[in-house]
């Protein structure tokens, strides 16, 4: 029989980390030369190379963070993968991880990849409850935090930041969704493993479970929408009158800026506050059990490409 | 050098009438804070002199900032935080109480 880890070295190696200042507040796996070697032997990038143009997170940087995080080995690709889509986000290498509103990371992953490492693409889909969705999503944090320097209170200024910031990967429910997979909207073929991101500002639920049909995919799918079609109906309907913007103070513009404004004459108008289907990326996941949608806020529009998860060894595939 | 400033920034930038320096007005958020610092230092390590203004609320991050882009210590103006809710009448108030710190680090700048 195997000895058990001994807990006393394991809780000194614990501390150890935190008094680096490398924890994201929860404990981190010690991550070892030996451990990481296992994370960088799943990917055919070179560890020297340069995960981002001016500044400095290297792939070796990358893994090691992963494994902090609690990622397995195998699950690297898709850390790297969910980076590099992050990466294609205007916010994301503009200054949005310092940004006031704090803005979380929503990754999304498609294709067999979910199932050969485990992800969850059922209920509970933004968590918590398994390690692939959690610690994918936690590798990008501590990658933020430890390879770049942004940290909480110094360069990283989130006035309330967001629950769930550093722990949103969903896997989508392709086999209960009637469309195309989301990596499909990014420009990828159906069934390649595939990783999108973008970022969130705020997401709160809408729940319907009393309409007669309990999916809202389903539904909608069933009275004849594409999701393109649900896009379109969203972008021409989500607005605001001008009697609402005056009442509000928001009705004069200026520039880029909107002010108060005791002109009346535009009461009737309407304004459209979706410009794009970028605006409004729709992602199938969640449980089949009640008829609830989770309505997220994104931090300006979604890139509109998917990152194909990169070459793995084969040794990376779960049996 | 990558521009750091986030899709939310409220930063502009505007040439002085000389033409030949500029300031980076009223960032008042975390990453435009960050990014009018290190857009000075880029201006000035270009031989431009450069004035940054933050809010005070945001000097922490200004100063790692700095110390990031290999400056420590660089000095910039700052003004009471917030700035954002200001009337423009209040903001060139503000313009006014600021403008001598300004002029100083033109001035020393371009020493």
């Amino acid at each position: 029989m195997t000895e058990p880890p001994d807990p006393a070295a394991a809780q000194a190696a614990v501390e150890y980390c935190y008094a680096q200042g490398w924890s994201d507040g929860l404990p981190l796996v010690p991550a070892s030369q030996p451990l990481v070697d296992r994370f960088l032997a799943t990917t055919t990038k070179d560890p020297g190379e340069i995960e981002q143009v001016g500044r400095n997170c290297t792939v070796y940087l990358a893994a090691v963070n992963a494994a902090m995080a609690g990622c397995l080995p195998e699950y690297f690709p898709v850390v790297l993968a969910a980076f590099d889509a992050l990466m294609r986000e205007r916010a994301a290498p503009g200054g949005g991880w310092q940004s006031t509103s704090g803005p979380a990371p929503m990754i999304v992953v498609n294709g067999p990849v979910r199932h050969e490492l485990g992800f969850n693409t059922g209920g509970g889909a933004f968590g918590p409850g398994f390690r692939p969705n959690a610690t994918v999503a936690r590798a990008i944090g501590l990658i933020v935090r430890n390879a770049f320097g942004i940290r909480p209170h110094v360069l990283e200024q989130a006035t309330q930041g967001l629950p769930g910031r550093w722990s949103i990967c969903l896997a989508e429910n392709e086999e209960e969704s009637p469309w195309p997979p989301f990596a499909a909207d990014g420009g990828q073929p159906a069934g390649a493993s595939a990783v999108s991101a973008t970022l969130l500002r705020t997401c709160e639920f809408v729940d319907n479970r009393h309409t007669p049909d309990p999916e809202h995919a389903q539904m909608l799918a069933g009275a004849g929408f594409s999701k393109q079609g649900v896009q379109e109906w969203l972008m021409e309907h989500c607005g605001r009158t001008g009697a609402d913007l005056r009442r509000a103070g928001k009705n004069g513009l200026r520039g880029m800026a909107r002010f108060a404004d005791s002109d009346e004459s535009a009461d009737d108008s309407f304004s459209r506050i979706l410009p794009s289907p970028r605006h409004v990326p729709i992602v199938v996941a969640g449980a089949r059990n009640a008829a609830i949608s989770m309505v997220v806020r994104i931090f300006g529009e979604w890139s509109g490409t998917a990152t194909p998860v990169g070459p793995r060894t084969a040794a990376v595939v779960l049996t | 050098m990558a521009r750091t400033s986030a899709a939310s920034s409220s930063t502009t930038t505007s040439k002085d009438p000389t033409g030949n320096a500029l300031s980076h007005p009223r960032p008042d958020c975390g990453s435009c804070s960050a990014s009018a610092v290190a857009d000075g230092i880029v201006f000035e390590a270009a031989g431009l002199p450069a004035a940054a203004i933050c809010s005070d609320a945001f000097k922490v991050t200004a100063d790692a900032m700095a110390g990031l882009r290999g400056a420590p210590g660089y000095r910039y103006a700052t003004t009471p935080h917030p700035v954002a809710v200001l009337t423009p009448d209040q903001v060139k108030e503000r313009a006014a109480r600021v403008l001598d710190d300004v002029v100083a680090l033109l001035a020393a700048a371009s020493e």
